[in-house]
């Protein structure tokens, strides 16, 4: 090994622990919770259900903690770094430019690859030994007991899965030099995989398929209880290998990029002489007669991708999942206890809304909006610093307010797009599959959900603003809004009186695909967004820019 | 009339290092001032400080009668600045930047955008991403100058650019003084500015240690001589000769930096040796600035 993975360990372990760090204080304070709780509700669940939202059956304080802390928020905050980590390494070089230089030296394309896949492993053994300590030592430390638990078993076979979709991301990095095509096509594939893994086996006759799932071995063979599984290791581990494979041959095969920018669609499209007196119209003069126009052009595959899957997968497909489970469903949620419907953000199995609660607005559509927000908001002035465009854009006659205020135009268009994908994906969902939802309420909650996707898009934009580094900025948003929500989850078990503290609750807390407009909710959300937002302004205008 | 640049006491400090140090500094209008200094001087922050990019620690400025920081945006209007290490945006033409700058900018003639870009001979239509640096300087250089600024600012607008882009780049920046325009030029290169410059200023470690006609620059005469003998001379052949600064002899060679007339050491060699060859080379900038400091401790 030599310098480029000692250079690609130490470049990025800082983002590995923080993610570590995050999620031992949720896991350290989920289990302080969950020990206050009456856990006798868990039993009477039935098996299935306990199965499917990943309690597993014979449910106790230990394993649900273990279970809803590790393997849900854990597993997508780990995959998540590992594909952010996995695009940079070779995409990333090529996007600041440094490849060039890097392979001036006597260092092979395959070597690189390698090393960089070794150095992605390498923090994921340490993250997952960190994670190990801490899954041990809080339970001492609670007094609860972890008897006939496997929990060593149980981290590695989460390391193992989640560190795949790195290793993916790295693959299609390698193959394109595109590191936003790798965040792109990796995430989705672990969004689609976690749901076709939560949501295929309750589909009788599609169980068998939740196999092709990466996310299905995360938690196959119930490691937690029964230890590693082998089996699942296996698959995992050669996916992995098979990924590094692909990186390697990529990389070898095609020529490097130096300081690409974004692929822009309509900008391809430009280039095809058929479109190009017509795009020559719109992408080039009207995508630079204004920053907020150039902006929206900016972010247009990120945002118009997140639009898509909220449309169409979560929409569309969502539809008939919930109408073919219907019966299925009814009888489960005849036995769910009010705690356990409070657990999964107030939603009802039993019932469309409650369905959609859990499957989409729970989880995923805040995930899908605060993607596009808090890309664009931690973007908007530290972005143009990083890429060293701030000094010419600034040699304009224009203030550094007024790039603020463009940018944000742009950031709150897209965040209206995908609200709005979301709405009509859902509701075509509705018509199609004649699942009786009201239009209104569902029209509720989606402006709740761009509400709460400005918010943080504007806690993005205030740390973008305030001390200019783009990782950071998204970072820390991204990682308030996880262990927010999170204590927001908490609350509502436990009825927490700090729960109307967080901005979780007034998105989903007043079951607004129930009851609809929550005008509280809407007021805290969208002032807390102006408070935040409007904060940027003085520091950014009081600070040394970076040059 | 109200000079074109104005700094009193600038400083600007990075926790305890201090980048630039009281810097004042008076700039007439019409001229070409060279900014001359090694990588690290103080130069560029000197220039982000004007541009409002970063924030005086100290002192204050103010470019065409406008404070620098307070009236910012206005001044803008009238300059024109390229930065020392920029990068554009790689997804666009050079033509979709210019327009998108002079969106931004306003009242900028497109025509003379047109004769800057025959003159810089640069490609618009290809995507900067795809653009050689030197065409990406080159586009860097056209939208500094094409709303035709009453100042300039340029941080080492010669990076990147073959001898005949230097020589159009120097004549486009005489044409914007001669028309009553001011330039700003940054570098690190003695020749440069001295090619061009009408004033020098030399800063060094964050102070500004000097300021010069071009004229006494030249009449400095800071040169590195090299001369071929018949044979190995004494030392003493050079003892006693002014505007010697050092001196190193390998055998029937002499390495010589010196400054001022080189009439008295021809003199001096010639009488007592046999002379073979002689060349001389521009002096580093670091023997021009051990000159300055000579003066400063003498």
């Amino acid at each position: 090994m030599t310098a480029i993975y000692v250079r690609s360990v130490t470049s990025h372990l800082r983002a590995v622990a923080l993610g570590v760090l995050a999620l031992s204080i949720l896991f350290i304070f989920g289990m302080a919770i969950y020990r206050s709780i009456d856990m006798s509700i868990l039993d009477q669940l039935p098996d299935n259900l306990l199965s499917m939202i990943g309690i597993g059956p014979k449910a106790d304080v230990a394993s649900l903690a273990y279970n809803a802390i590790f393997s849900t928020y854990g597993a997508l905050l780990i995959g998540g770094i590992a594909i952010v980590i996995g695009a940079s390494e070779v995409a990333g070089r090529e996007r600041d430019g440094t490849i060039g230089l890097l392979l001036a030296n006597p260092i092979s394309r395959g070597r690189l690859v390698i090393e960089s896949a070794m150095a992605l492993f390498t923090l994921f053994i340490v993250a997952g030994i960190a994670l190990l300590g801490v899954g041990l030592l809080t339970p001492q430390f609670l007094d609860v007991s972890i008897t006939g638990l496997s929990i060593g078993g149980f981290v590695t076979q989460l390391i193992i899965g989640t560190v795949f979709y790195g290793f993916l991301a790295l693959a299609v990095s390698a193959w394109t030099g595109k590191s936003q095509i790798a965040i792109g096509i990796s995430s989705s594939v672990l969004l689609i995989s976690f749901l076709a893994a939560g949501l295929l086996p309750l589909i009788s006759g599609l169980e068998e398929y939740a196999r092709l799932s990466p996310w299905y071995y995360i938690n196959a063979g119930d490691p937690l209880r029964n230890g590693l599984d082998l089996g699942a290791i296996v698959v995992l581990g050669s996916a992995s290998v098979f990924c590094v494979l692909l990186a390697w041959v990529g990389i070898n095969r095609r020529d490097l990029r130096s300081r690409s920018g974004n692929i822009q669609i309509l900008g391809r499209l430009r280039w095809n002489p058929f479109a190009t007196q017509l795009m020559g119209r719109i992408t080039g003069r009207t995508m630079v007669s204004r920053i907020w126009i150039k902006t929206i052009y900016q972010f247009q595959v990120l945002s118009l991708l997140v639009s898509i899957f909220m449309f169409g997968l979560m929409g569309l497909v969502m539809g008939p999942i919930y109408a073919d489970m219907g019966t299925t469903m009814a009888q489960l949620a005849d036995s769910y206890p009010p705690e356990i419907i409070a657990f999964f953000g107030g939603g009802d199995f039993g019932t469309a809304e409650g369905f959609f609660q859990i499957e989409i607005f729970g989880l995923v559509a805040p995930i899908a909006i605060m993607i596009v927000t808090i890309a664009i908001g931690a973007k908007a002035i530290a972005g143009e610093e990083k890429d060293k465009t701030l000094a010419l854009l600034l040699a304009n006659p224009i203030s550094r307010s007024y790039v603020l205020t463009q940018k944000l135009i742009a950031m709150l268009i897209w965040g209206l797009v995908v609200a709005f994908a979301t709405f009509a994906g859902v509701a075509l969902a509705n018509l199609i599959s004649d699942l009786g939802m009201n239009y209104f309420n569902l029209l509720a909650t989606c402006v709740h959900l761009l509400l709460l996707g400005y918010l943080f898009g504007g806690v993005a934009v205030f740390l973008g603003a305030a001390i200019g580094r783009v990782g950071l900025a998204i970072g820390v948003s991204a990682g308030a809004a996880l262990v927010i929500n999170v204590v927001n989850g908490i609350a509502e078990i436990n009825n927490g009186w700090w729960e109307k503290f967080t901005p979780f609750y007034w998105y989903s807390g007043t079951d607004p695909l129930i009851n609809g407009f929550n005008v509280t909710g809407i007021f805290i959300l969208s002032v807390a967004t102006a408070i935040t937002i409007g904060s940027s302004y003085p520091l950014l205008n009081r600070r040394d820019l970076r040059g | 009339m109200e000079p074109a640049l104005i700094t009193r006491g600038l400083g600007k400090n990075y926790g305890h290092l201090a980048a630039l140090v009281d810097m004042t500094l008076t700039v007439e209008k019409g001229v070409i001032f060279g900014f001359l200094g090694p990588n690290g001087a103080g130069k560029t922050t000197a220039i982000r400080v004007l541009m409002d990019e970063i924030r005086a620690s100290s002192g204050g400025a103010s470019i065409l009668g406008l404070d620098t920081h307070k009236d910012s945006v206005a001044l803008r209007h009238k300059i024109g600045y390229l930065p020392s290490e920029f990068t554009l945006y790689p997804n666009m033409t050079g033509a979709d930047l210019i327009h998108f700058f002079a969106n931004l900018r306003g009242g900028v003639d497109t025509d003379y955008v047109k004769v800057l870009v025959e003159r810089f001979d640069v490609q618009m239509t290809k995507k900067i991403g795809d653009l050689s640096s030197g065409n990406q300087q080159k586009i860097g250089i056209i939208q500094a100058f094409m709303n035709k600024p009453e100042f300039l600012i340029l941080d080492e607008p010669s990076g990147g650019l073959d001898p005949l882009m230097q020589r159009e780049l120097q004549g486009l920046m005489r044409e914007t003084a001669d028309s009553g325009g001011t330039v700003f030029l940054s570098s690190h290169t003695l020749s440069e500015v001295q090619r061009v410059s009408d004033r020098v200023g030399i800063i060094r470690q964050g102070k500004l240690i000097a300021l010069e006609s071009i004229g006494s620059l030249r009449a400095k005469g800071i040169r590195k001589i090299e001369i071929e003998l018949a044979r190995e001379p004494d030392v003493s052949v050079f003892s006693g000769v002014p505007g010697i600064r050092s001196l190193l002899i390998e055998r029937n060679r002499v390495f010589i930096s010196h400054e001022g007339k080189m009439q008295t050491l021809l003199a001096a060699v010639m009488s007592k040796c046999e002379l073979r060859d002689i060349s001389t080379n521009e002096a580093d900038l670091e023997e021009v600035f051990l000159t300055y400091y000579h003066e400063e401790s003498a």
